[in-house]
């Protein structure tokens, strides 16, 4: 290719002109300065008994920036019948049935890619009867059934019935799982506090659930999950805890709702992550919904 | 030392400049905007140890944070996260070559592109750069020799389709 030095300026320049400046960007560095000195994140992790099952549940404040940092909840909620408890932090408007009630939702995907000798292990929740939406990553390159445990401690096997890398998302089919569906919330907005909830800790561990803040929702441009392709795609920015398992989890709403599919951390862990709209996954749920035959998950992703 | 008033009047007068040498780094505005944050955050617990530029010492902490995260990142599952080796242009439509050179820059590796960046971008001269990664001014003059040679041939490159079969 020939170019110039100019050409080169030219580039960089054009490239980087549609900047949004955020707002108050020295105040809310000298916010966190000054509470980093405090020690910032305060991670208290709780563990609560019922019977034998002990449930995990990690709190994250929020950032310094936040209205309101959430302290832990000594109430807990009961997921009835399901033998396991697990609290939510105490952001006083996600304490309520109907978020206690989806976290019954959240399922516990796993798969084996043999031709990469790699073991997945992901989130996903049911929004449709017998379907589990979850992010294509989790699943990528998976031959065989996909183990698929609810939160009650059911295993159910599921195969993937549907797979977009490009906006990694995949939707699962599992018969018999009798999980009552997660409905959508498209009005997701800055401000709004959210319940990242997930598997994070690893196979066969508890839920956890953790409270955010929804920072933006944006379009936002980035390589589809084989790195093959530019995609845009409508997502939030939230802050809060996410770890790797969480991915393919729900972000709910304060009605427990799906705001969004969490499909990334911020690579500064403090930072939060990012979850794709309920828009943007909307017509892959559609599609999903009905769904029986198996698709191909394609290679794995690196 | 809670209130520094130079701070705020810098943050105001260099934040745009900032967002974008960050989203240049790192190709991805919402990394970006994390990114501009957290250096902000050092820069500001870093102030009285700063002197009359703090550029050089922002965009060092920009080019530092952004190399920690590219090390730090999940495995799969950061794909808003700094664009890694990207393939060309899969299919056989003729891209402009301003988009060509665009996806050629995110193929260069984070040190390249930020020493491009710095000297193409923020215009600085070799020393400034030096000064700011941290490396010999001959180092960095043959770095970015380097990486204008790997653009250039990056057209040549036959691209190679990912995704379906590896």
């Amino acid at each position: 290719m020939t170019f110039t030095e100019d050409d080169l300026r030219a580039v960089l320049a054009e490239r980087s002109t549609p900047s949004r400046v955020p707002p108050d960007l020295a105040g809310r560095a000298e916010r966190r300065g000054r509470s980093r000195h405090r020690r910032r994140l305060t991670v208290g992790a709780t563990a609560l008994v019922t019977g034998a099952a002990t449930v995990t549940v990690v709190v994250a404040q929020l950032g310094p920036d936040r209205p309101a940092a959430p302290a832990f909840s000594p109430s807990p909620s009961i997921l009835g019948g399901y033998g396991k408890v697990v609290p939510v932090p105490d952001v006083t408007s996600l304490n309520r049935p109907e978020v206690h009630a989806s976290l019954r939702s959240i399922v516990e995907v796993t798969g084996t890619a043999p031709r990469c000798r790699r073991r997945l292990h992901g989130t996903g929740f049911v929004y449709a009867r017998e379907r589990v939406m979850t992010n294509a990553h989790d699943v990528a390159g998976v031959r065989g059934p996909l183990g698929v445990r609810a939160p009650n401690g059911d295993e159910h096997q599921g195969r993937v019935v549907l797979y977009d890398p490009a906006r990694d998302i995949a939707v699962l089919y599992v018969p018999g799982l009798a999980v009552p569906s997660l409905g959508f919330n498209r009005t997701a907005r800055a401000g709004d506090v959210a319940l990242i909830a997930g598997f994070p800790a690893g196979r066969s561990k508890p839920l956890t659930a953790t409270a955010g803040t929804i920072r933006t929702r944006q379009s936002s441009s980035g390589p589809d999950i084989y790195h093959s392709g530019q995609v845009t795609r409508g997502i939030l920015t939230f802050s809060g805890r996410v770890e790797p398992g969480n991915s393919g989890g729900p972000l709910l709403s304060d009605e427990g709702l799906v705001y969004g599919v969490i499909f990334a951390a911020a690579p500064d862990d403090q930072h939060g992550g990012y979850a794709l709209t309920a828009d943007e996954v909307a017509a892959d749920a559609q599609a999903g919904a009905t769904a029986t035959k198996p698709v191909s998950t394609q290679a794995c992703v690196d | 030392m809670a209130d520094r008033p130079e701070f705020g009047a810098y943050v105001a007068a260099r934040s745009s400049r900032l967002m974008r040498t960050a989203y240049l780094l790192c190709r991805d505005w919402p990394t970006a905007e994390d990114l501009v944050q957290t250096a902000l955050v050092k820069a500001w617990l870093a102030w009285h140890r700063i002197e009359d530029d703090p550029d050089p010492y922002v965009y060092r902490i920009l080019v530092n944070t952004h190399a920690s995260w590219r090390k730090r990142r999940w495995r799969r599952e950061v794909p808003t996260e700094p664009l890694p080796d990207l393939a060309g242009p899969g299919d056989a439509t003729r891209v402009e070559d301003r988009d060509a050179l665009w996806t050629a820059l995110g193929a260069l590796n984070a040190q390249e592109r930020a020493a491009v960046v710095l000297r193409y971008y923020a215009d600085l001269d070799y020393g400034r750069i030096a000064e700011i990664l941290g490396r010999p001014p001959g180092t960095v003059r043959s770095q970015i020799s380097r990486a204008l040679a790997k653009l250039r041939v990056d057209e040549a490159m036959t691209p190679i389709p990912e995704g379906t079969e590896r």
